[in-house]
């Protein structure tokens, strides 16, 4: 068991992203974004570090505007929130609320290692116990794998 | 002060302010609104009967599915775009159990009914306010 209090954000990420490469052409974004069925994607450079954020409305917005952007890198980089592993989930929150994201690159040595979103903070209020005895002790027991098949399809979280 | 009974419950964190749109609006009408707002879903409404909900994700899917990822905003009623029949759940809920529900079915609101009315919406974006609760964690530094 865990207690909610010294969660973190490595302990509830999805880890090992997928990553947009800067030169993957806006189709190839597209098409691996809509395939894993994820509304957003870290951009990382040769070395894997990570440069921004990019999401199926920056591409739909960039077909509209033909803004001449033929790869990931020339668009105007998203800046989703980014944080260590070791930042608390409760930080993590706060972070996503004050930055006004749904989700949070979590990157150690400058690269991209997971992502924290919407969908992970609502796993772990799904496996809290008995929220409406706040004043105890929260404890977490993540999900065991294979419980819930939906999961995959979930993805980095929603729009 | 949300009390330390409701702040388990769905009641303690839905948005009571609910926005809504017809079946046979535009869908401009309804972008109009989720613009104004900066909100990401309204909810579907034939008089006091929720019918559906409307979400970015379901614009995003349409627009995809177009041949020139273009939306007709003003062609296109909420009727053909929105998700009908949306998940519910209830102001008496856990905040637990509605987690859950938002989990198993990979969607990032729940409207919230009594009977077939709506009350509420608890979106992802309240569960986590509840999960940054000042009390369980000291708040983030200013910078």
């Amino acid at each position: 068991m865990i207690r909610f209090q010294d969660l973190t954000a490595c302990d509830v990420m999805t880890p090992n992203p997928l990553c947009l490469d800067s030169d993957a052409t806006l189709t190839e974004a597209e098409e691996l974004l809509l395939s894993a069925g994820v509304d957003e994607a870290p951009i990382v450079g040769d070395s894997g570090e990570y440069l921004g954020s990019c999401s199926v409305r920056d591409l739909l917005l960039a077909r509209r505007e033909r803004n001449g952007a033929r790869t990931v890198g020339g668009l105007p980089k998203r800046a989703t929130p980014t944080c260590s592993g070791s930042l608390r989930l409760a930080q993590a929150c706060q972070l996503m609320i004050r930055e006004r994201s749904r989700r949070i690159v979590v990157v150690a040595g400058g690269r991209p290692v997971g992502i924290v979103s919407c969908t992970e903070a609502a796993r772990v209020l799904a496996c809290l116990e008995d929220l409406s005895h706040a004043r105890k002790p929260w404890n977490f027991t993540p999900f065991e794998e294979g419980t819930h098949p939906e999961e995959s399809a979930l993805g980095a979280g929603g729009i | 002060m949300t009390s330390v009974r409701k702040r388990g419950l769905v009641s303690g964190w839905m948005t009571t302010h609910i926005i809504s749109v017809e079946p046979q609006d535009a869908l401009f009408d309804a972008v109009e609104k989720m613009a104004e707002r900066a909100i990401r879903h309204v909810l579907v409404t034939e008089g006091d009967r929720l019918t559906g909900i409307l979400s970015n994700r379901d614009l995003v899917r349409s627009t995809f599915r177009t041949p020139d990822r273009r939306l007709d905003l003003h062609g296109v009623t909420v009727s053909e775009v929105m998700t009908p029949k949306p998940i519910t759940t209830t102001p008496d809920t856990t905040l637990a159990e509605a987690a859950r529900l938002m989990v198993q079915h990979a969607i990032n609101a729940l409207p919230v009914v009594e009977g077939e009315r709506p009350v509420g919406v608890l979106s992802s974006d309240d569960l986590l306010r509840a999960l940054s609760v000042q009390e369980l964690c000291p708040p983030l530094p200013q910078v």
